[in-house]
């Protein structure tokens, strides 16, 4: 059994192709709130899952803009429906939420399809499973944690070093390599005449939130 | 001529707005898109770059053809790199996303994490008119390649084509366990799945497996020389 997710825009017609999926199973489109349009395609979406006996969910994307905040919302879903298969439609909504499906299916190793504009004609994209995390040394990994759950993702660099527990040279050596893979930036700490503030890229969180 | 060292590469078609802003805050000496060969936008961004004393290149592509757009995009980017970094300060080579039909936007993506080139996400939001530039998580000279093993680009350069199991072990030079090893790993990757036909297994590269098998000369030319 399939369930099949999509993001949806003005355009109901590029959710139906992928309904012809064999045994699918439900449909969960992830649609913005608050927009007159994406409403009426999201009905429209509905009565047509209701006329084919298909269990029809839509999950709300308040910011259809922030990259992070609708892939944390399509994690979530997906990881609540624990899916014998699943397929995702990333035709509709806009190209951050198609973003963010594309990165958390990279993650999970889910394939997406995409309904050609013109013709309706569905073009299954190949599955792409990534594990970045698995490039990464374990000190790397502890001071990105520590970092991603500091507010605004970061922290004075003495802090985090001496949070981790580690030796200045030790610090120095992973904190450059993640510099030089462009995971964190550091910066004057504006409060400190010598300090240095790390910032971890934002979007990093995604990289890791399979953990 | 100037050399050229920050360069900014972008998917394209007829979304205007959306690339002035990734050229807006993209700095870049160069311009590549990568779009349909009849955008009848493309005269004017050329122009416009040309005012501006840069440079604009177009590569031609169908974005609806995964599979094209893959190559070229990955092509397109691994030809750039070498050029940012032979001007007396290191440039940077940035992609951008945020125009073209989804087909292609997902190929440049795929592409840039296995080039290990930083990618960006620059829109107008509706609502507000405000404009967006997101970095997107891929990281910089971390190239997706790099994971496979000796063993498993033995296996990949054969992935052009379906192979039944025991030719391709032939092939390979790998006893059936150790070819069957590679061949898990290379099915949780998503490059292969193996089917059977007439009782027997044939090993099928997905449309990721020939991306991968079309690299493999080039990894062991680099590898010749390491």
């Amino acid at each position: 059994m399939v369930t099949i997710y999509a993001t949806l825009g003005y355009v109901p017609e590029s959710v139906l192709p992928s309904l012809r999926t064999a045994g699918v199973e439900r449909l969960v489109v992830f649609a913005s709130a608050a927009d007159t349009k994406v409403e009426a395609a999201v009905r429209r979406v509905k009565a047509h899952c209701e006329k084919a006996d298909i269990p029809f969910t839509r999950v709300r994307i308040v910011k259809p803009y922030d990259l992070e905040y609708v892939a944390e919302v399509i994690k979530e879903t997906m990881d609540e429906h624990k899916d014998e298969e699943a397929i995702f439609n990333i035709t509709g909504g806009t190209k951050v939420m198609a973003a963010a499906a594309l990165i958390v299916c990279f993650l999970k190793g889910v394939p997406t399809e995409y309904a050609q504009e013109r013709t309706m004609e569905v073009i299954r994209l190949p599955l792409m499973k990534i594990d970045v995390r698995s490039q990464l040394t374990r000190r790397g990994k502890d001071i990105v944690r520590f970092l991603l759950a500091q507010k605004d993702h970061c922290a004075p660099a003495a802090k985090v070093r001496k949070a981790l527990g580690m030796e200045k040279s030790t610090f120095s050596v992973h904190l450059s390599r993640l510099r030089e893979k462009g995971l964190v930036t550091v910066e004057r700490d504006p409060r400190s005449a010598r300090g240095q503030v790390v910032m971890a890229m934002p979007t990093m969180k995604l990289l890791m939130m399979e953990e | 001529m100037a050399r050229i060292s920050n360069i900014l590469v972008s998917t394209y078609g007829r979304a205007m707005r959306k690339l002035n802003v990734a050229r807006k805050h993209l700095p870049h000496d160069r311009l590549v898109l990568v779009c349909d060969s009849g955008d009848e936008d493309l005269p004017t961004i050329r122009q416009n770059e040309e005012e501006r004393g840069g440079e604009f290149v177009q590569v031609e592509v169908d974005p609806y053809d995964f599979e094209a757009c893959l190559n070229t995009c990955y092509k397109t980017l691994e030809g750039l790199k070498p050029l940012t970094l032979e001007t007396p300060i290191p440039g940077s080579l940035k992609v951008n996303i945020s125009c073209g039909p989804k087909t292609l936007v997902g190929a440049m993506l795929f592409a840039a994490m296995n080039a290990g080139v930083e990618v960006y996400h620059c829109d107008v939001e509706r609502a507000t008119g405000k404009e967006l530039v997101i970095r997107l998580p891929t990281v910089r000279e971390f190239e997706l390649r790099r994971r496979f093993g000796w063993d498993d680009w033995q296996v990949i350069r054969y992935l052009d084509e379906a192979k039944e199991v025991r030719a391709l072990a032939k092939r390979v030079g790998f006893k059936e366990a150790r070819l069957d090893r590679a061949l898990e790993r290379l099915d949780r990757e998503g490059l292969v799945k193996q089917v059977t036909k007439g009782g027997r297994t044939w090993v099928e590269p997905t449309t990721i497996g020939r991306f991968y098998a079309g690299l493999a000369p080039e990894i062991k030319e680099k590898s010749d020389e390491d």
